[in-house]
């Protein structure tokens, strides 16, 4: 059995030396002793910190719970532009993702790339977005294909997860495609 | 660095995601835990500590005074009267007291903190009952006891068993309250107190911050370097004092009268220091400030600057803040997800803060933009049961 915690609204208090080990009230009867003004066990830490509200005028403490990634914001992530040959295009034909699966989770994956039309002058960016979903939350990893056709300079890989859309966790991501289909300048 | 130009680790653009072990995750789902205080004042700070009971309390620093977290409370409470107890009430002149980010120390199952007010406060959770005259909060740092002046901060830290505050606020005899961005002061070695209590309701003057009663009390102007002190840390057995323009060393020498040396890493006008006062957070061997150039990382082995790509991003928000960035370094989120982490919340408008991550294991930067929300005090790991 557990004893009781200190009396959270002061005063009082509980006589002697307190410990949420205790399993029998100890040096009550001993005057002397100087009791605690409320406390806690010590259990179920968080992380908090005190924010304002603008909307309502309010100081509250917001935690993050580590144990949940449903992430109640948009999720955007922007890979590096691939710069693999200057001055020709690429053609991205898949694209590789290694997840963790979490649990259920709906996003976005795009490509894009420029191109430049060498009898125009002008370039334009290619792109293809596919939607995705995935998840039974078995957190073990998966492999997941997409098939897609950009093709372009410097192409580039992004994700956008719209707000609480599910936890969404990527290991890897790997474009493939060729690099040699035409020279553009 | 242009897009192209990039690693593959890096990202020219992202928002609301967790490094975990190279996992790239969607970002914990951020709720409101603990609603506001009774009183609805502003809330400047907060810490968990041990009694001399061994008791925990987790405590609030507030513009109105010190509460504490109930034992009671229920999960997603809506009434803060069964959320938060009052310890006490700042009263008289120290009401209310300044908005800055509370500072905290913990000694000898006590707990101090510096506010920006003239007071170091202290609290030891103990019940005031009929064998003590001592009240719940107490403001301990009285240096001039013949005339009652009594000393703040808005640093505070503890080394050589000493209580140390910096950037002092003192209430100076016949002329008010002024500041002394430049100093240092020391408390007695083990005795950060003016008056000890015996249970008899006897009141001794043991003088623990005013140097005329005990020798070991102190303090030191640096009045050779030109600027003020924004924070402090120890590692080891070193302090960091941090300066808008330079670092200077304070090391323990002995418990006498001049117990500290004071080496300056910097005294020019131009040199790597804490430019942001809030900004140092330390955990263990670890310490983060942020310099004119760069974030830095400051460890037993010396300095390093951590911004790296993300650096640009940072300083750009930094420049569009309308009010100093509060940083905060934890060891883990909760008990389950122990990753070392140092954050960093930028007021970037009135309804947006940008909190950047540094996930101090895969040594990468994350931001997480958060509207309507401005942080107002470090955060913490404390316990809430």
């Amino acid at each position: 059995m557990i004893s009781p915690p200190p009396n959270p609204d002061g005063g009082s208090g509980r006589s002697g030396v307190y410990s949420p080990h205790d399993t029998t009230p100890s040096l009550g009867a001993q005057p002397g002793l100087i009791t605690s003004t409320g406390g806690l066990y010590g259990q179920n830490n968080v992380l908090m910190a005190p924010y304002y509200h603008t909307l309502t005028g309010r100081f509250c403490f917001l935690y993050y719970d580590p144990n949940d990634f449903d992430c109640e914001d948009d999720c955007v992530y922007d890979f590096p532009m691939e710069d693999i040959q200057a001055g020709r295009a690429i053609d991205v034909h898949k694209v590789f993702l290694t997840y963790r699966d979490l649990g259920a989770v709906k996003f976005k994956l795009s490509v894009s790339a420029t191109q430049y039309d060498k009898a125009t002058k002008t370039e334009k960016v290619n792109s293809q977005t596919v939607n995705i979903a995935w998840g039974k939350g078995d957190k073990q990893l998966h492999s997941y294909y997409v098939d897609l056709k950009v093709v372009g300079e410097r192409p580039q890989l992004h994700i956008y997860r719209a707000a609480n859309s599910g936890p969404l966790s990527i290991t890897r991501a790997i474009m493939c495609g060729h690099g040699d289909e035409g020279q553009q300048l | 660095m242009p897009e192209n130009m990039l690693d593959p680790a890096a990202t020219p653009n992202a928002s609301n995601w967790i490094v975990r072990a190279g996992e790239l995750r969607s970002r914990p789902r951020q709720s409101q835990i603990l609603p506001q205080l009774p009183d609805k004042s502003q809330i400047t700070g907060h810490t968990a500590f041990a009694d001399s009971n061994n008791v925990i309390h987790t405590c609030v620093v507030s513009t109105s005074g010190l509460w504490q977290l109930s034992a009671n409370w229920k999960n997603a409470p809506t009434s803060p009267k069964k959320v938060w107890a009052l310890v006490q009430k700042f009263s008289g002149a120290n009401f209310p007291a300044p908005a800055n980010p509370v500072q905290f120390q913990l000694f000898v199952n006590n707990l101090f903190f510096v506010n920006g007010s003239p007071n170091v406060w202290n609290w030891g959770g103990i019940t005031p009952n009929a064998f003590t005259i001592k009240s719940a909060l107490n403001s301990v740092a009285i240096y001039d006891t013949t005339h009652g002046m009594s000393a703040g901060a808005y640093f505070i830290g503890e080394l050589n068993f000493q209580v140390i505050i910096l950037n002092t606020v003192e209430q100076v005899y016949q002329q008010g309250v002024q500041y002394f961005p430049q100093r240092v002061r020391w408390s007695a070695s083990g005795l950060p107190y003016t008056y000890t209590y015996a249970q008899n309701g006897t009141q001794t003057l043991v003088g623990g911050w005013d140097p005329t009663v005990n020798t070991s009390a102190g303090y030191n102007d640096m009045l050779d370097v030109p600027d003020s002190i924004t924070g402090f840390m120890t590692i080891g057995t070193t302090g960091f004092i941090f300066r808008v323009n330079g670092i200077t060393e304070m090391t323990a020498i002995n418990s006498g009268v001049l117990p500290f040396d004071f080496n300056h890493l910097w005294a020019s006008e131009r040199g790597i220091g804490n430019v942001y006062p809030w900004s140092i957070a330390n955990y263990g061997p670890v310490g983060f400030f942020i310099a004119t150039d760069d974030i830095y990382e400051v460890s037993l082995g010396g300095f390093q600057k951590v911004g790296g790509k993300a650096r640009n991003a940072i300083y750009t928000d930094i420049g569009n803040a309308i009010a100093a960035p509060i940083a905060s370094i934890f060891p883990s989120w909760n008990a389950t997800y122990p990753y070392l982490t140092y954050q960093l919340s930028i007021p970037v408008s009135a309804n947006e803060c940008k909190v950047w991550n540094y996930f101090v294991e895969d040594q990468c930067w994350m931001p997480w933009p958060l509207t309507n929300f401005q942080q107002v005090g470090r955060a913490r790991l404390v316990p809430t049961k």
